[in-house]
């Protein structure tokens, strides 16, 4: 494993405070445009449809402002592997798409192939394995066993 | 009162080879996942929630006890060998496991850790089993201003003890509740935040969210750990002498002090929603080493620190059981997924269901036993092979778990809006875990969401716009005063002392 950059407990501050302030203005953005846009009104009843929204929303700002102007706990936030957790993140959802598109004998072997060679694996007994036997292994007990279909 | 009939047919149904066969499925699949550092038995049963759908609901859940229960013993196998736990829950046993196997007797180590953990298990069990109805008796008396009460009481515990930031712990279960909004309101039936997409009628898919917030994160978490190093082989030492690879009935009987006090430990820890069996294990190896008559040895391979801890951590999860089973709380993630699992196959967990399901109650304690004779079983029969499991490459395992959580998934929600919407949680909860805020308290708030919602709707109807009603419902408002305090506690006065 390559040498990771350790958050210090400065960088856990200011991560903590960015965080709160993140998640303090998402919850503004829920408040105000997405709870009003998709619920609907109604004027009966003690529970409207908004209501728990809104008090978690409420919850969610002044919960996130306090961790803003009091930052605590822990917070460690690597790019590197940030990036590394994104690339397999994006091939995971190209793989997804190709299902979609031609099916899951054809798109997994594909998916299971690229991300294996990515971590580095290159030994033909463990990729075999990965890439024929468990996708193979899978069709076949949903297909057949549980005779559910796949994609 | 206890009904026998239903006690017994409860039992009955359990005591089925198929069922059998599936608990020693369970656990077997259990102790595998569980000695393979960095997956564990919760990515197990998250991901086999699924594929539990075309079996009834006492073998589903069955099944899920089982690979629970195998987790927690195959934890305790790369702890000892290779100094490095599978599990969390199995991180205090490599202060003495470890040192044992250095010693040149892993053996013995593994099969101390299993025997300690099987009775750890069953004295938890046995709470469980004699406590959780009289809890659900008295719950039942409860109204709907009790049981939300009870439940901001439990938001206020959890949020404050997984984890290590109150306000983090507030946020993620609010962000968990309005997640849980998503669908049909219960008053006015009216669709909220569906975006278009019919399928979200019924709410977010319980799988999707459950994989995306606790399994997906972490696949991509190892993957992206992995540079080009694949897990090479580990050297394991053999046992030398007989007597070193195995634990006498003189050994094991020495330590039953030792295990009644980590089962306690546990038990009483695992009953508190939000604390988890880690915490557990190191309290009843830090108690096990202050009152032994010889300290020192401990952290050099003495089997009372690894009795200890290991009875400790899974007493635990039988007393996980007892908030979720009487009042539908979740102590822990593990608990939380089985009561997902309760809900897929269509059965609210709380006091009424051993009201309403006393046969299915009953049949799950029934699995129980016999999950830990299989655990036993499967532990001493299958040691050498988990032995070589933890050598497996982390480049197979992940992309493989990875295919099963798509996979799952498709088949819970029946289609590919519920894989997006998993990958949707998964790049949530990696950005959430990162940062510091709990997924799990997060999953927690979003299971109790829709039952929160209506006992909040139930509760706001008997009030009527009078608070004065309050007064009449003493329980309630300690319960709310105790939410409070557990806040201040959790909350300000930590913040105080660390400043």
């Amino acid at each position: 494993m390559g040498s990771l950059r350790r958050s210090t407990g400065k960088d856990y501050i200011i991560l903590n405070r960015i965080s709160g302030l993140v998640v303090a203005v998402a919850g503004v953005i829920l408040l105000f445009w997405i709870i009003p846009q998709h619920t609907e009104t109604a004027d009966y009843g003690w529970l409207r449809p908004a209501t728990l929204p809104n008090i978690t929303a409420v919850i969610v700002i002044i919960a996130s402002l306090i961790q803003f102007a009091f930052p605590s706990g822990k917070a460690e936030f690597d790019v590197p592997l940030a990036l590394r957790a994104g690339l397999f993140f994006l091939i995971a959802l190209l793989g997804l798409f190709l299902m979609y598109l031609t099916g899951f004998l054809i798109a997994v072997p594909l998916l299971v192939m690229f991300t294996m060679l990515l971590t580095g694996e290159r030994r033909l007994l463990w990729l075999t394995m990965g890439i024929v036997l468990i996708p193979l292994a899978i069709w076949s007990s949903v297909e057949l066993l549980l005779n559910r279909p796949l994609p | 009162m206890l009904d026998f009939n239903i006690l017994l047919a409860g039992l009955a149904d359990s005591f089925t080879p198929y069922n059998l066969l599936f608990v020693l499925f369970g656990v077997a699949l259990g102790q595998f996942v569980g000695a393979l550092p960095g997956t564990g038995p919760v990515m197990a049963m998250a991901i086999a929630i699924p594929f539990t759908f075309t079996l009834s609901p006492l073998t589903a859940i069955a099944f899920l006890v089982g690979v629970s229960k195998g987790g927690l013993v195959g934890g305790a196998i790369p702890a000892v060998l290779i100094n490095t736990p599978g599990t969390p829950d199995a991180a205090a046993t490599t202060l003495d496991g470890y040192p044992l196997t250095k010693k040149g007797k892993p053996e013995k180590a593994i099969k101390m850790a299993l025997y300690s953990s099987i009775t750890g298990d069953a004295f938890s069990d046995i709470v469980l089993i004699t406590v959780s109805p009289l809890i659900a008796m008295v719950a039942l008396k409860m109204g709907p201003i009790e049981i939300f009460a009870l439940m901001v009481f439990a938001f206020s515990v959890i949020a404050g003890l997984v984890g290590d930031s109150m306000s983090k712990g507030i946020a993620s279960a609010a962000l968990g509740l309005f997640c849980a909004t998503v669908g049909l309101d219960p008053e006015h039936s009216t669709p909220r935040f569906i975006f278009g997409f019919f399928e979200l009628y019924d709410g977010l898919p319980l799988v999707s969210v459950a994989l995306g917030m606790l399994a997906v994160p972490e696949i991509f978490r190892r993957l992206s750990l992995i540079r080009g190093e694949i897990t090479s082989a580990v050297e394991i030492p053999k046992a030398r002498k007989k007597e070193d690879s195995r634990i006498s009935w003189a050994e094991y009987w020495s330590c039953r002090y030792t295990m009644l006090r980590g089962s306690v430990i546990g038990t009483i820890m695992g009953a508190i929603p939000g604390l988890d069996s880690s915490a557990a294990a190191f309290m009843a190896y830090a108690t096990t080493k202050q009152t032994s008559k010889d300290p020192d040895s401990f952290g050099k391979g003495n089997i009372h620190g690894i009795a200890a801890t290991e009875s400790a951590n899974s007493s635990v999860s039988g007393a996980n059981l007892i908030p979720m089973l009487t009042l539908g709380i979740p102590g822990n993630i593990a608990a939380a997924l089985v009561i997902s699992a309760f809900m897929i196959h269509g059965v609210q967990p709380g006091p009424l269901l051993f009201q309403e399901q006393g046969r299915l109650i009953y049949g799950l304690f029934g699995a129980l036993m016999m999950a830990n004779i299989a655990n036993l079983a499967t532990g001493l029969l299958g040691l050498r092979l988990w032995s070589r499991v933890i050598r497996a490459p982390e480049s197979f395992i992940f992309p493989t778990a990875m295919l099963l959580c798509i996979v799952g998934v498709y088949i819970a929600s029946g289609g590919l809006l519920g894989v997006v919407i998993m990958f949707f949680f998964a790049l949530i909860g990696y950005l959430m875990n990162t940062l510091g805020y709990s997924p799990i308290v997060f999953v927690i708030g979003f299971f109790l969401g829709e039952r929160f919602e209506l006992t909040l709707s139930q509760s706001l109807n008997l009030i009527d716009g009078d608070p004065i009603i309050l007064l009449f419902h003493p329980i309630a408002l300690v319960l709310f005063a105790m939410a409070f305090a557990s806040v201040y506690w959790f909350g300000f006065r930590t913040v105080k002392t660390k400043n």
